[in-house]
């Protein structure tokens, strides 16, 4: 693999620098940064400024970390997928040692910062969803079975409730209803896009359930796995953590979230399920938002009994 | 349809500038009258949606009493600022059938609006924290952003309406870059010299204190994780520390100064560019002559209050020339032949102009500004 260190003519050449930032993964840890922050705003209306910032720059670090450690696990799998052979380490610009360091020094900072500055609990979540995905996930899980997500979206799932713990140092019910939605709405989200690149899961040799258990299948769980996450948004209103008006978002989430799924499992167009991926996205982002501005309503409304 | 919400779009980007503005100025003003901490709590006044009478106040938080002017003054800062969040919103929603449309600065929107989310919770932090340096400093910066924003937005909305894309945009130049770096951290060090109180520890001018270079306590004036607490109202830090933090103050000007200048001296020969860099200047000038005067005349609100309305202008005419600077035309206009998309726009100028000044009862409206020079190629006011 080392021969993928001779530079490309006419590619400019890469630093270091440039490639450790590429190895955290710095833009799905900023989406999980946003999911902590509306687990700590959830938590508290006004979460006390300094747990905000130690509290999103620990885990904020340990992510990063748990991402460059997927990179090292994952570099020979990356040098294989077209998508993924220019990353750093599957194209040999990065040592696997020094690679390794920079992970785990990341991975004991975040922690310790965690531990020191805002509060064991955190700390301890933090380390297991890092455990859970860079090693469980990573390593095992996601070569071993096609239930890979499904276990796996634990760990994904783990930034609300990390939010939440920084805040109050307690674990509660809320915190883990938003784990629960976050891990029903993995499976369809994430085998939508599965389905869309089956072929070339099935080139790496990875056992996505589109590849091991055939297209018809993986649609058929799409579809099924959305009714649960129905299931799953609505019991926020359901238990009285929000009111009627994210009861009114989220029907409305829910039917165009629905609607998508329906089509991928009719699959009767070859892009549906990549733009099902697209809205699944988004729809995250409006349980949030829906949840965020229910909860901000009724402190204002409160204000004026 | 499409362009009557184009309209509104536009209308209420320059609205929501305009209203940034005023919103800027009643927090200044807010926390000149010292009415920062007016009410003791967030989002609510003493837990009501409005100031409450002095008994349910005292029942609420029995620690501090009730002023209900500066309680009043906090709680209508909070409501013109959530009527910002109303237009942001309203814009956002506005705009949401044509988030696609090619050249719809759509995330310039949404980054608004979390820019205001933030503002909130800085708003909310001042008054849980108590007025802690630098949280106000980070609120007043913010503001600043939004009705940077806000002018940009329209700008961008503008240049749409008329058809034109974003493309053909210059970079800013280094010059530029560099002053914007030092506009930032100008308005930093003066926010951070209003939240600590340091107005008055530099008395006369160009001297302070009678010395050209007073005791001065940099560790301890620039200890940005400094909590010494509980209460900033009135300042914490010794009176060096506060020295040090005006004079820092004072430097940041002299070398701002010096950055603008060279951005004037840089661009003048960008003929568009011209009243924009001479606004820019004026802005300048203002601003210092105020600053002066608020040290001669020891701080009196109506300076004070216009000392920030200065600081508005300044961010309000340098967004403008970086706004002309990345659409001027004047360098491309010398070559010969039209090869860039810039050049066909600025002909598409040049024939509209000559429609307007010679058949209709319209008079052009560059005309205003061309009038007097030889060359007509220049483009009109606030054209972009």
């Amino acid at each position: 693999m080392r021969d993928g260190q001779a530079v490309v003519p006419g590619m400019a050449p890469v630093s270091v620098w440039h490639d450790l930032l590429v190895l955290c993964k710095w833009r799905v840890v900023a989406v999980m940064l946003v999911c902590v922050l509306v687990g700590m705003l959830l938590a508290v209306p006004l979460p006390p400024l300094d747990t905000v910032v130690l509290g999103l720059m620990g885990i904020g670090l340990s992510a990063a970390g748990a991402a460059a450690i997927n990179h090292v696990v994952d570099r020979k799998l990356d040098a294989r997928m077209g998508r993924t052979a220019r990353r750093p380490l599957a194209s040999g610009r990065l040592s696997t040692p020094l690679a390794l360091g920079w992970a785990l020094s990341l991975c004991v900072v975040g922690v310790g910062l965690l531990a020191i500055a805002v509060n064991d609990l955190t700390a301890w979540l933090t380390l297991a969803s890092l455990v859970g995905y860079a090693l469980v996930y990573t390593v095992f899980l996601k070569r071993a079975t096609p239930q890979n997500i499904v276990i796996g979206g634990v760990a994904g799932a783990a930034p609300p409730l990390l939010g939440w713990t920084a805040v109050t140092g307690a674990m509660a019910p809320e915190p883990l209803l938003l784990v629960l939605i976050i891990f029903a709405w993995t499976p369809p989200h994430f085998w939508a896009l599965a389905i869309y690149k089956r072929d070339e899961y099935a080139e790496a040799g990875i056992p996505m359930l589109p590849v091991t258990h055939g297209l018809d299948f993986a649609r058929l769980q799409v579809w099924l796995y959305g009714w649960l996450t129905v299931a799953a948004t609505l019991l926020p209103f359901v238990i009285g953590m929000s009111g009627w008006w994210y009861l009114c978002c989220i029907l409305l989430l829910n039917i165009r979230f629905m609607h998508w799924n329906l089509r991928v499992w009719r699959g009767r167009d070859e892009q549906v399920p990549l733009q099902a991926f697209w809205f699944s996205i988004r729809y995250l982002l409006g349980v949030f938002l829906a949840l965020l501005s229910d909860h901000y309503l009724s402190l204002v409304l409160t204000l004026w009994a | 349809m499409s362009d009557r919400r184009l309209f509104w779009l536009r209308v209420l980007s320059l609205a929501g500038a305009a209203f940034t503005a005023v919103v800027i100025l009643a927090g200044a003003w807010t926390r000149l009258l010292d009415a920062g901490l007016g009410c003791p709590d967030w989002p609510g006044c003493y837990g009501n949606f409005m100031v409450p009478d002095a008994d349910q106040a005292l029942r609420h938080s029995p620690d501090s009493p009730l002023d209900a002017t500066k309680a009043w003054m906090e709680m209508i800062h909070r409501y013109l600022a959530s009527g910002l969040g109303l237009l942001v919103v309203s814009l956002l929603v506005i705009a949401w059938p044509h988030r696609r449309r090619p050249g719809m600065p759509w995330r310039q929107m949404l980054l608004l609006f979390a820019v205001l989310m933030v503002q909130g919770a800085f708003g909310a932090y001042t008054v849980t924290l108590k007025l802690w340096p630098q949280v106000v400093t980070l609120h007043l910066l913010g503001g600043l952003s939004v009705m940077s924003l806000f002018v940009w937005l329209h700008l961008r909305l503008r240049r749409l309406a008329r058809g034109q894309g974003a493309g053909a945009a210059r970079r800013p130049g280094r010059v530029l870059t560099i002053a914007l770096l030092l506009l930032v951290m100008q308005l930093a060090l003066g926010g951070w010299t209003s939240s600590n109180y340091a107005g008055l520890a530099c008395q006369g001018f160009p001297t302070c204190n009678t010395q050209w270079w007073p005791e001065t306590d940099w560790g301890e004036g620039f200890h940005l994780t400094q909590a010494v607490g509980p209460t900033y109202l009135h300042g914490a830090l010794h009176a060096e520390a506060r020295t040090t933090i005006h004079l820092a103050h004072r430097f940041g000007a002299g070398l701002l100064g010096i950055a603008l200048m060279v951005v004037v001296v840089c661009y003048w020969r960008r003929r568009e560019m011209r009243p924009w860099l001479a606004s820019l200047a004026a802005a300048l000038l203002l601003q210092v002559a105020l600053g002066v005067a608020n040290v001669l005349w020891w701080l009196p609100l109506g300076l004070a209050l216009l000392h920030t309305a200065g600081a508005v202008l300044l961010v309000f005419t340098f967004t403008l020339v970086v706004w002309k600077q990345r659409y001027s035309t004047a360098v491309v206009v010398r070559q010969r032949r039209p090869t860039s998309l810039v050049l066909a726009v600025d002909d598409l100028d040049a024939d509209r102009r000559r429609v307007g000044s010679a058949g209709s009862l319209i008079p052009s409206r560059s005309g205003q500004d061309v009038g007097s020079e030889p060359q007509r190629k220049k483009r009109g006011w606030l054209h972009a």
